[in-house]
């Protein structure tokens, strides 16, 4: 018999879920063609266009591999193969025509539904996954008088047992490692140098870039959070590149202060930036392995597709001193380009005018402080120096820490950019910052007696951006951030933003328990587990003793609830019913109970009263809804009493 | 057992699996082992759902060899819980016929089904086993049951052959040898077309009026008297042939209200009409043994 795709709503919905969760990861001409695919689908059914021609399936499976071998240049990888995987479910659909299509698009749903999971473990896909993979399930439930959504529920109730006792007792063993191709596209983040416009454009994105957590209990508020990346020493005037990078061996560093400890789990990223805060002194408890860099940076082996976590201990308000690195300040911090002509001849006024090097510093503190310039993610694209500092007066942070960096170096005074995040949303359910892509952020130090002194140009602009963080500044309106920019502390608040902040606090919370979890039960957290279990053998005896009666008792449930709306005296109803059909009455499924104890009361003469007494019981129960006059518990003693001996004179 | 699909779903849970340990990814993992999981209480499930599940009663009314009968089986939930679904019930050993469905079974509850049954040979014999199947609810397996009741039946032969009675020889021959005799009767009632009847019999008119194949039913004349003689079928050479032959016969003759007997070498019932006497003579055919005939 013909099935129809659009028949199932349960099916379509959980395969468009399915299918429109992984299309987030990749390229938008599958999406497309899933969707031309599905509606063609969808208007055949209707009977306004032919069916697709079997014939054209294995050409259009052909079309797919082809083109994904175009677009990547191989057909092995995570984008490639889901990308095939999406072609072959709308393929499927589109000839969607038996109940071995539809058995096969469950399977090809649940597997796209599970290599989204490699992609991303944020929480926030689990409950779309969920539906679509319940609902996948659901869909393979035929009968129509079964209750599905409570049948479903049930079913994955009862499923959790041995789901849990599955998770953490299957070996979490090492037999070889997935090869994980390099992704064509790196995600979004921080890379190891500057051009004008370069930050905007990861600060226009929305996505996490780490979490952390002070371990020491400590008040820091979001302008005191420089969280550093990496260090860029070569200066192009607007464009600053890393330069060379000499590991290091990891030295504990000594410095006086008070130390803060903090945790932070990174999300993956291509280009290997280990984010700390200043004065570094520590980085420990990690899940990949953390190289020192100069200049007080860190790199780590982690890929591309893996969090990374670590522990760090920094000391509050102790600068880095010059010399601890192994750069010579004087030729690599002071090298400067050719720099434009009115750089060059605001440069050569103030040297001439400034002999000291504060005075400099004061004088080019003087020159950003001017109201001309503005804050915003959209300066125009440029990377012309005079231009910004003299003509346009508009631009990103790193227009900012780039100039005036170089326009230090030409003073005199060394200088180094560095990128990496500013600030951060505090979890107030959670305790730990949420530092997102917008906050990325550049800022310069400058070595002043021996000491590498953070400065924020960004500050003379928009003090708000620091004060705020980027997440709750940028979520304010362009002219909102222009006008509002100088102010310290400036927020719109309103109800619904206040529920919509406390709703997102506390999922942010879950989420980053929920990676913390799922990031940290590995092969060594399993066999701690198991040692604790193991030696704890009394508790783990009734833990598993409470698993096996909570697997009985969901066992042992119906499958379904046809008779769990039902009332104790309808229950007996059905008993009744039932045990008459045993002595070989006949009752018809269209019989009122009341008719089915009249049939009775006809039939079974010498037990009439009780009959009679039932029928009007049930009448007072049901129909009047009143209180019945004895316990049904006691009129079960006496129907049953009163089957037996009516068996028991059948028998005879 | 699981299935065709149940088969595929394991491979496809197996290379999920092996994904999870390549990516260690616990994400991965916690779907996988709820895909598993999931897969499992359904094989609990499914093993319930037919475990569940009782023949009450087996019976049938009349039964003839290579014929396709219908049998009642009643099958009850003795379970005050649980529901039973999507049983496909039928005959075991049958391929050709198609199952019955049980699509619900409700707790202490019975259901009635009526299942296909085309026994092979004539005589006494067991009530067939019925095998039941349920794929609930995944139809990623499939969990069977037989049922059996020692109960034992009749098979009458098949009834096959011409309707037309060969003409005997002898003067009383002629009266008694037209087993088509009833429309010298009077009318009395229309009735359900049978396959035994011939199509010439048909009321149209009131076929046409009721949606139905009807045919006329006649009050036998009381003088008609038919002699079923095993003795005019020696054109027929296979006994078993011969035996479908006269069974078409008595099939014939009680339809149409005669008085008939049976005359097997030196055996002959009394003339009579009716259900007993159809039961008895059919009886009589579908126990005959080669030394009753030869």
């Amino acid at each position: 018999m013909k099935k129809y795709f659009f028949d199932n709503p349960i099916l379509v919905i959980s395969l468009l879920l399915a299918i429109g969760i992984a299309s987030t990861e990749v390229s938008t001409w599958i999406s497309l063609f899933a969707v031309v695919m599905i509606l063609w689908k969808f208007l055949s059914e209707k009977k306004l266009v032919r069916e697709l021609p079997k014939l054209l399936a294995p050409l259009l499976g052909f079309f797919i591999f082809l083109m994904v071998y175009i677009q990547y240049r191989t057909l092995w990888g995570q984008e490639e193969s889901t990308t095939i995987l999406l072609g072959l479910a709308a393929i499927t659909i589109a000839n969607f025509s038996t109940d071995r299509d539809h058995q096969f698009l469950v399977l090809l749903g649940f597997i796209i539904i599970m290599i989204k999971t490699i992609f991303s473990i944020d929480l926030i896909w689990m409950g779309p996954s969920m539906i679509a993979f319940l609902g996948l399930w659901l869909s393979l439930v035929t009968n129509t008088r079964i209750s599905k959504f409570k049948f479903i529920f049930w079913h994955a109730v009862k499923s959790t047992p041995a789901l849990l006792l599955l998770f953490f007792l299957f070996p979490r063993i090492v037999i070889f490692q997935t090869s994980k191709a390099q992704k064509k596209q790196a995600k979004v983040g921080i890379s190891e140098s500057l051009n004008p416009g370069q930050i905007g454009e990861i600060a226009a994105q929305s996505g996490l870039a780490f979490r952390a957590e002070f371990v020491t209990p400590i008040y820091l508020s979001t302008n005191e959070l420089y969280w550093r990346g990496a260090v860029l020493n070569l200066s192009n005037n607007l464009e600053w590149l890393k330069g060379a990078v000499d590991q290091l061996p990891n030295v504990r560093k000594k410095f006086q202060g008070q130390k803060i400890q903090y945790k932070i789990v990174a999300e993956p990223s291509s280009n290997k930036i280990v984010f700390t805060l200043d004065a570094l002194t520590r980085i420990g408890e990690t899940n990949r392995r953390i190289d020192l860099y100069d200049a007080g940076t860190f790199r780590t082996t982690a890929g591309d597709d893996q969090q990374l976590q670590y522990l760090a201990t920094s000391i509050l308000d102790a600068p880095q001193a010059v010399n601890d690195d192994p750069k010579n300040p004087e030729q690599d911090y002071l090298q400067i380009p050719t720099l434009p002509p009115k750089t060059r001849a605001w440069i050569d006024q103030a040297k001439a005018k400034h002999k000291t090097l504060q005075d400099r510093l004061k004088a080019l503190q003087d020159f950003f402080i001017n109201p001309k310039f503005v804050y915003t993610l959209s300066p125009g694209r440029y990377n012309d120096m005079d231009e910004f500092l003299f003509s346009r007066y508009k631009g990103f942070c790193e227009h900012y820490a780039a100039s005036y960096a170089t326009m230090a170096r030409a003073l005199g005074i060394p200088a180094r950019v560095v990128i990496g995040y500013q600030g951060g949303l505090y979890n107030t359910a959670g305790g730990f910052w949420k530092v997102s892509q917008k906050d990325a952020h550049a800022w310069t130090e400058i070595g002043l007696s021996n000491k590498w002194i953070r400065v924020d140009p960004t500050q003379w602009v928009s003090p708000l951006r620091l004060n705020l963080g980027g997440e709750q500044f940028f979520a304010l309106s362009e002219d909102d951030q222009i006008l509002f920019s100088h102010t310290k502390n400036w927020r719109k608040d309103d109800d619904l933003t206040k529920y919509w902040d406390v709703a997102t606090t506390i999922f942010e919370d879950l989420n980053y328990k929920w990676t913390l979890f799922l990031l940290n039960y590995d092969k060594e957290t399993q066999l701690s587990f198991l040692k604790d279990l193991s030696s704890e053998w009394p508790t783990a005896i009734l833990v598993i003793f409470l698993i096996a009666a909570l697997i009985v008792t969901l066992m042992r449930r119906r499958p379904t609830f046809a008779g769990s709306g039902l009332t104790p005296i309808s229950k007996l109803m059905l008993y009744i019913e039932f045990k008459s059909t045993q002595l070989g009455i006949e009752i018809k499924n269209s019989t009122t109970p009341i008719n089915t104890l009249g049939q009775l009361e006809n039939i079974f003469e010498d037990h009439n009263q009780l009959i009679s007494r039932f029928k009007h019981e049930y009448e007072t129960i049901v129909y009047e809804e009143k209180a019945g006059t004895q316990p049904i518990k006691k009129w079960k003693k006496e129907w049953s009493s009163f089957f037996k001996e009516k068996r028991l004179k059948a028998d005879l | 057992m699981p299935t065709g699909f149940g088969y595929a779903f394991a491979a496809v849970a197996v290379v999920l699996l092996i994904l999870a340990i390549g990516y260690m990814n616990n994400l991965l993992y916690v779907f996988v082992f709820l895909l598993i999981s999931m897969a499992l209480t359904s094989m609990l499930t499914t093993n319930k759902n037919v475990e569940l599940l009782q023949l009450d009663q087996l019976s049938a009314s009349l039964l003839y060899a290579n014929e396709k009968n219908i049998l009642t089986a009643t099958f009850k939930n003795k379970n005050n819980r649980a529901s039973i679904w999507d049983i496909f019930i039928k005959v075991r050993l049958s391929p050709d016929v198609a199952s019955q469905v049980l699509s619900q079974v409700k707790p202490f509850s019975s259901e009635t089904l009526s299942i296909q049954w085309t026994p092979t040979q004539r005589g006494l014999t067991q009530l067939p086993r019925l095998h039941a199947q349920s794929r609930f609810p995944f139809r990623l397996l499939v969990a069977w049951k037989y049922f059996e009741k020692d109960t034992q039946a009749i098979i009458y032969p098949q009834r096959k052959g011409t309707l037309s009675m060969p003409q005997l020889a002898g003067p009383s021959a002629e009266q008694e040898a037209n087993a088509l005799v009833d429309k010298d009767g009077f009318f009395r009632d229309y009735r359900e077309f049978q396959r035994t009847d011939s199509p010439s019999r048909i009321a149209w008119k009131k076929s046409m009026k009721l949606q139905k194949h009807l045919v006329k039913n006649f009050e036998s004349s009381g003088d008609k008297k038919v002699l079923i003689d095993w003795a005019t079928t020696t054109s027929i050479t296979h006994p078993e042939d011969r035996i479908s032959q006269i069974a078409l016969w008595i099939d014939s003759c009680h339809n149409t209200h005669v008085s008939y007997s049976l005359k097997i070498k030196d055996y002959q019932s009394p003339y009579a009409s009716g259900l007993q006497q159809y039961k008895q003579l059919m009886q009589k055919l579908a126990l005959l043994t080669p030394a009753e005939y030869q």
